[in-house]
C-alpha cells in the first residue's frame, strides 16, 4: 500500500499586515514599525514567515535597507554587539 | 524650464558638532539650491540619537532631516558640500517624486507634507538596556577580577 504523501496544511492563512491596515505606511524613517519585520539578529524576516504580500515585502526590503544606511536600524546584532 | 525633483536628505552630524559650522554648511546648501534652481522646504533637527552601529567611532549622532526641491545640478552641489564638511559623518538622499518642471511644484503643499513629519520616537527601553550593558562592561573592565566575582556569586547562592 502506498503511504499517503498528502502535505498537511497548518492553521489559517496569514494576511499581509500592510494590506489589512491601509494606514500602516512603510517608511525607512520609522524603525519602530520596521522592527516587527526583522529578527532579533537584525535580518529581514522572510515573507513566508511574516505573511507580508510580495509587493509590500519589496517596499519593506527597500525601507529596511535605507534605514540601515542611516544607522536607524542595525545591519546585524550579535549577543555582545 | 528647469526639471526638478522633491528630495529628502538625512544628515548625521558628529554628536559634538559645532553649531557654527553646521550653520555655515546650511547657508552653503541653501545657496547651492538657490543658485542652480530649487526650493528649500524645511530643515528639521531630530536631535542626538543613538546610532544602530558605530560610524567612524561615533556611537551617537545628531540627525537632521532636510526636505527640498532641486534640479540635478543643484543636488550634485549639495552632495559636494556634504562630502566636504568634516562635521557630517553620513548622509542619504531619497528622491520622492519624478522629474517635473520646477514651476509645477505646489510648494505650500510640499511644505505642509514636510511639516507633518515627526521623527520616530527612540526606543527608550532598548537604549536604557544598552546603556546599562555598556556601564556594566566598563565596570568589569576597570575591576575585572574574576576571584572577587566568583566569591560574590557564591554568597548570592547561599542567601
Amino acid at each position: 500500500m502506498r503511504p499517503e504523501f498528502k502535505r498537511r496544511r497548518f492553521g489559517r492563512r496569514k494576511v499581509c499586515p500592510f494590506c489589512a491596515d491601509k494606514t500602516l505606511y512603510i517608511d525607512y524613517k520609522t524603525p519602530s514599525m520596521l522592527k516587527r519585520f526583522i529578527t532579533e539578529r537584525g535580518r529581514i524576516v522572510p515573507r513566508r514567515i511574516s505573511g507580508v504580500c510580495a509587493a509590500h515585502q519589496r517596499d519593506l526590503q527597500e525601507a529596511v535597507k535605507r534605514a540601515r544606511m542611516v544607522a536607524l536600524m542595525p545591519f546585524s546584532m550579535s549577543g555582545i554587539d | 524650464m528647469i526639471l526638478a525633483r522633491s528630495y529628502e536628505t538625512i544628515i548625521i552630524a558628529k554628536p559634538d558638532f559645532e553649531a557654527e559650522s553646521i550653520a555655515k554648511l546650511q547657508d552653503r546648501l541653501l545657496k547651492a539650491i538657490g543658485d542652480v534652481g530649487g526650493v528649500d522646504l524645511k530643515l528639521v533637527d531630530w536631535g542626538r540619537r543613538k546610532l544602530a552601529y558605530p560610524i567612524d567611532g561615533h556611537r551617537k549622532g545628531n540627525y537632521f532631516y532636510w526636505g527640498f526641491i532641486a534640479a540635478p545640478a543643484a543636488l550634485a552641489e549639495v552632495h559636494r558640500h556634504l562630502k566636504i564638511s568634516s562635521d557630517v559623518i553620513r548622509f542619504q538622499t531619497v528622491a520622492l517624486t519624478e522629474s517635473v518642471p520646477l514651476e509645477s511644484f505646489d510648494v505650500t503643499k510640499e511644505k505642509e507634507r514636510v511639516e507633518a513629519l515627526t521623527p520616530d520616537p527612540q526606543d527608550d527601553e532598548e537604549i536604557a538596556r544598552r546603556d546599562r550593558r555598556d556601564r556594566r562592561r566598563r565596570r568589569d573592565d576597570e575591576d575585572g577580577d574574576f576571584g572577587d566575582e566568583g566569591m560574590m556569586m557564591d554568597e548570592e547562592d547561599e542567601g
